[in-house]
């Protein structure tokens, strides 16, 4: 017994070392897998305000570009709004239909941290469970598609952005109708790929993807890239590079989807997944 | 280990840890190089200090590291990694003192090469760990590779870089 207990003694450097790594290893395992359930992320108060105080001073130094962004993204809403309401002349019918509100409406928010360097990127953004966000909400910015929300805290929130190796995302090639699902392979943040095209659709770089509107997280034909390189290696699908049409580097302004639809597509996939009796 | 050391270990772990967070969270040189100047932290620890404390420090550090990265753990493993293995590798290079004697294992006390290959090996270890526990497939492990080894460089540079200033701010009192 003693002997045990001598020879524990003489380890212990390595033993409480194999300790500490399993700890890290659980740690990894179960925080990683569930990244909704747990406190210790950047949308956790501190770090979160922290975050932001660092933003706050780096935010002065590409003022201007984010500025040419914001006036390039009100320009383009100026001309949907003209177009629309030339549209509304010809049309004057006023149909009082539910389906024909918006089904959507848009929070602006701001980067406090943002990640390219890793395969699985993080967002974090400076409204929280207090500004109405909840979980699985979708994020967009002026350019296009940029991820979805997985956890709030009260003022702060944290989401995959689409420069996650985990997070698929269906989209539509906007030409074809092609729907596929949008992937990041985790190698370069200007890039992702474009899974699950199948052959019988011509293809062509410079084609644009968007979000199909099948998840109900995106309203549909939100821009996500333009195709970069298709590879046709005679397989069933094509290999698509999607240049994507956010720049993640220089990322500022996001806006929140709330969709108003979403409860009630849920509930009724809920009722499709209940086994029947 | 003396007061006066200690406040300088402080020192070190707040200059590092605000590098890291702030300078250097996002940097990746030529998309391959990043820098993890906070390993700094765990190589600079005084030389008296027993292995399961700073086997505890390390831990902590990581855990910090962790939470502005957004990746529970990983930083942390790779932490407590170095920490174990530091007083193995500071034996592995020819030495211009003697490494009992040294309060802190850097530039000043063993030589500015020295310094170097010593920081290399702990931060290519540091950057193995952490791109292959991070990687998801195969296919891109050559890519993975050419990120340990740019990055493990890089952090090592920049540490005896950073141990030399020190060093020489000492020489000039």
């Amino acid at each position: 017994m003693i002997n045990l207990l001598r020879f524990l003694y003489d380890k212990r450097n390595f033993l409480f070392f194999v300790l500490l790594e399993v700890l890290c290893g659980w740690l990894i395992f179960t925080f990683n897998k569930y990244q909704g359930a747990f406190y210790f992320n950047s949308s956790n108060a501190v770090v979160g305000n922290v975050l932001s105080a660092n933003r706050n001073f780096t935010s002065y130094f590409d003022l201007q570009d984010q500025n040419d962004k914001l006036v390039l993204e009100n320009v383009a809403l100026r001309t949907l709004l003209e177009q629309e309401k030339k549209q509304r002349k010809i049309e004057p019918m006023t149909v009082a239909d539910s389906a024909r509100k918006a089904a959507f409406d848009f929070i602006p928010a701001r980067v406090v941290k943002n990640s390219l360097t890793d395969t699985k990127n993080f967002i974090t953004i400076d409204k929280g469970s207090a500004d109405g966000l909840m979980p699985h909400m979708g994020l967009i910015g002026p350019q296009g598609l940029v991820g979805e929300i997985k956890y709030c805290s009260e003022h702060y929130s944290t989401g995959f952005s689409i420069l996650h190796v985990k997070n698929g995302l269906s989209a539509k090639l906007s030409r074809s109708g092609a729907i596929g699902s949008v992937e990041w392979d985790g190698v370069d943040a200007r890039f992702a790929k474009l899974n699950y095209i199948g052959r019988h659709y011509f293809i062509q770089p410079g084609d644009t993807v968007v979000t199909s509107g099948f998840n109900a997280v995106f309203p549909a034909g939100l821009p996500i890239g333009v195709v970069e390189k298709v590879n046709d290696d005679n397989q069933s699908f094509y290999n698509i590079k999607v240049r994507l049409a956010t720049d993640f580097g220089s990322l500022d302004h996001v806006y929140v989807i709330r969709s108003k639809a979403k409860p009630e597509i849920d509930s009724l996939e809920v009722k499709l997944d209940k086994p029947k009796k | 280990m003396g007061p006066a050391q200690i406040i300088r270990y402080i020192a070190h772990v707040f200059i590092l840890l605000f590098m890291q967070l702030f300078l250097f969270r996002d940097t990746a040189l030529l998309g391959y190089a990043y820098i993890f100047v906070h390993i700094g932290a765990i190589l600079l620890l005084p030389t008296d200090t027993t292995p399961i404390l700073s086997m505890i420090i390390a831990f902590c550090l990581g855990f910090l590291i962790d939470m502005f990265y957004d990746t529970i753990g990983l930083h942390a493993a790779a932490c407590v990694l170095i920490a174990f293995i530091r007083p193995r590798v500071v034996g592995l290079f020819s030495v211009q003192g003697e490494l009992n004697s040294m309060p802190e294992y850097n530039v000043e006390s063993g030589g500015a090469l020295w310094f170097f290959q010593f920081a290399l090996v702990s931060s290519f270890v540091y950057c193995s760990l952490l791109f292959i526990l991070e990687s998801t497939s195969i296919t891109i492990f050559f890519y993975s590779l050419l990120k340990i080894i740019a990055s493990s460089l890089v952090t090592a540079l920049f540490l005896t870089m950073y141990s030399y200033l020190w060093a020489s701010r000492s020489k000039r009192r």
